[in-house]
């Protein structure tokens, strides 16, 4: 979450790995991204317009840190070895792009029947 | 280089969720994530439909889809381009992608929540890796060298039942299989009996299940392999058997005397049809108590074997020729000889199924029954030790089908059942399509109507 407003998500990615992405959320400035909590398969997909560049700063590298540790952790319980969850996570921080995001609609994406529809904040 | 679908199946085996981004005909993305992406080949992949969610619209309205797998070993990721192609809902593929969902679904607590609609086939156009850090490749095992060793011993094999023995020892020397069976088809009653087994307590050689039921009855019908990474209840033969019984019963009537043998909660399944040409001939099975226990190199692999298998019971066993030599007489006639001195045993024959009961203790029903019951009659009649498959596919009495009417492999079950419950009584190859009854004591045969 973008500190500066708390309205906008930013997304940070592996250049090498998201040229594509990047190309296309310049030319279609929509974007959807899926978050999921392991354990309890809690599930949300945010969609969102107005893709801004951000800045990769040290702070930024150090949370890129943090969570990937506590996914790590959380996978673990689930039977994913440390080593496989954070070989998954792995990146270069040379080569790390900040992308963010305005939030326009989010969706319940928890595995049932109920997957897809919209979820109504208040 | 360009990397092909097969490089990566161990990423296309369900064992780490993979990703599906699609947009919709005005271009607003969708991502999921999918439980899995299933191998069909080398060009095709399917992905499991199991809601009407916004996935599936944008698939029908614009056909293209990325998805990113990842190889549950290396943490290698590789970024398919897809194009949708159609969706199948019955037949091998579904099946089989049903029942391996039935497993994921298991083993991340979703019973009940994953549940097969259709399976979406997409041709793969492109695959890139898109890795950064990546751990070792693990050492695996090499399947191929055990396919060779077991295939050499495979076609040694001089009849039915040593080649059943042959198959199921070399999966357990050569791949470590602990349990299996060989199932073969009762195609008339829509059925699969026991005939060999191995591992297990209780042999079940005779247990009966019906086509169409569990995994081994669902690999039956649909004549695919169906492999099951984890613990799926629907697809354990209790919970198979409560939905037989539940339904509009197909099957003739089910041997329910003799209990299955195979584990009541395994933990992986792999059930391989066995065929020749269209036919169904049986199934070969095997499981274990842990999950993750079958790739698919040990698929493939036990693929190659089943196709073997089934084209040597099909054409090299069970053939009505007698060329071979006939052991001497010698052995049997001696055990006869003595056999008047000893306590006689009583075996009774009931007309209505077929069903026999030496000495009160059930043997055996069906077709088997009626053969024992035939061949004791000759006994009791004229003395005959010495007997022919021909002379029992023309006895009207029998009614054996005229088409594959697996007489050898009513009579490897016959002489299992003997040799398990009335070692008494036996039967002993003597030849190709010959064999001699051995009986040690004196018998007091009576029939029954009901």
């Amino acid at each position: 979450m973008d500190s500066a407003n708390r309205q906008r998500i930013e997304l940070l990615f592996n250049r090498s790995q998201s040229q594509q992405l990047l190309l296309d959320l310049t030319g279609s400035q929509a974007l959807a991204a899926v978050f999921s909590e392991p354990a309890s398969h809690r599930t949300l997909q945010i969609k969102g317009s107005e893709i801004h560049p951000g800045v990769v700063d040290d702070a930024k590298l150090s949370l890129v840190k943090t969570a990937g540790e506590r996914f790590a952790n959380a996978l673990l319980e689930l039977g994913y070895n440390k080593a496989f969850t954070l070989s998954l996570l792995s990146c270069r921080p040379a080569e790390l792009v900040a992308v963010s995001f305005l939030p326009q609609a989010l969706f319940e994406q928890s595995p049932g029947p109920a997957a897809g529809n919209p979820v109504v904040v208040a | 280089m360009t990397i092909r679908l097969e490089q990566i199946r161990p990423c296309l085996e369900g064992l780490v969720p993979s990703t599906i981004a699609t947009c919709d005909s005005n271009g607003v993305p969708n991502v999921t994530y999918v439980s899995h992406v299933h191998f069909v080949d080398a060009d095709h992949v399917s992905l499991s439909f199991q809601f009407f969610n916004k996935t599936r619209q944008n698939i029908l309205a614009n056909p293209q889809a990325t998805v990113v797998v990842i190889h549950p070993a290396t943490a290698a990721q590789y970024r398919l381009s897809l194009l949708y192609r159609t969706t199948e809902q019955s037949g091998a593929l579904f099946e089989s992608m049903k029942a391996r969902l039935a497993g994921i679904a298991s083993r991340y607590g979703m019973e009940g929540v994953f549940r097969l609609l259709g399976a979406d086939i997409y041709q793969v156009l492109d695959i890139e890796d898109i890795s950064i850090q990546t751990l070792p490749v693990p050492i695996d095992r090499e399947p191929l060298i055990a396919v060779r060793q077991l295939l050499q011993e495979l076609t040694r094999s001089a009849d039915l039942d040593s080649l059943l023995d042959s198959v199921l020892n070399g999966l357990a020397t050569y791949f470590g299989i602990q349990y299996s069976l060989v199932m073969l088809a009762d195609n008339n009653e829509g059925k699969l009996f026991t005939v060999a087994s191995r591992g297990y307590t209780n042999s079940g050689i005779g247990s009966e299940i019906p086509i169409g039921f569990g995994i081994i009855g669902m690999a039956a019908k649909v004549q695919t392999t169906i492999r099951i990474a984890y613990a799926a209840a629907e697809y354990h033969y209790a919970q198979a058997m409560r939905q037989f019984y539940g339904h509009d019963q197909g099957a003739g009537a089910l041997e329910t005397d003799i209990s299955y043998p195979g584990l009541q909660n395994p933990g992986s399944q792999i059930a391989i049809p066995l065929g020749y040409g269209d036919t169904l001939l049986g199934v070969l099975y095997a499981e274990s108590e842990t999950a993750e226990c079958f790739t698919y190199q040990d698929e493939d692999a036990l693929v190659s074997i089943a196709l073997v298998l089934g084209r040597l019971i099909a054409t090299e066993v069970d053939t009505h020729s007698s060329q071979a030599p006939i052991r001497p007489m010698a052995p049997a006639i001696e055990k006869q000889a003595n056999a008047r001195q000893k306590d006689p045993i009583s075996v009774r024959y009931y007309t209505r199924d077929g069903s026999v009961f030496i000495d009160q203790q059930y043997l055996i029903k069906g077709v088997a029954g009626k053969i024992f019951w035939r061949l004791l009659q000759h006994h009791q009649e004229d003395g005959r030790l010495e007997f022919s498959n021909r002379e029992l596919r023309l006895d009207k009495s029998l009614q054996l089908p005229e088409v594959s009417d697996n007489l050898e492999a009513r009579l490897v079950l016959l002489r299992k059942r003997l040799a398990e419950r009335c070692p008494e009584i036996a039967i002993e190859k003597c030849g190709r399509g010959r064999f001699h009854l051995v009986v040690a004591r004196p018998l007091i045969l009576g029939a029954e109507e009901k």
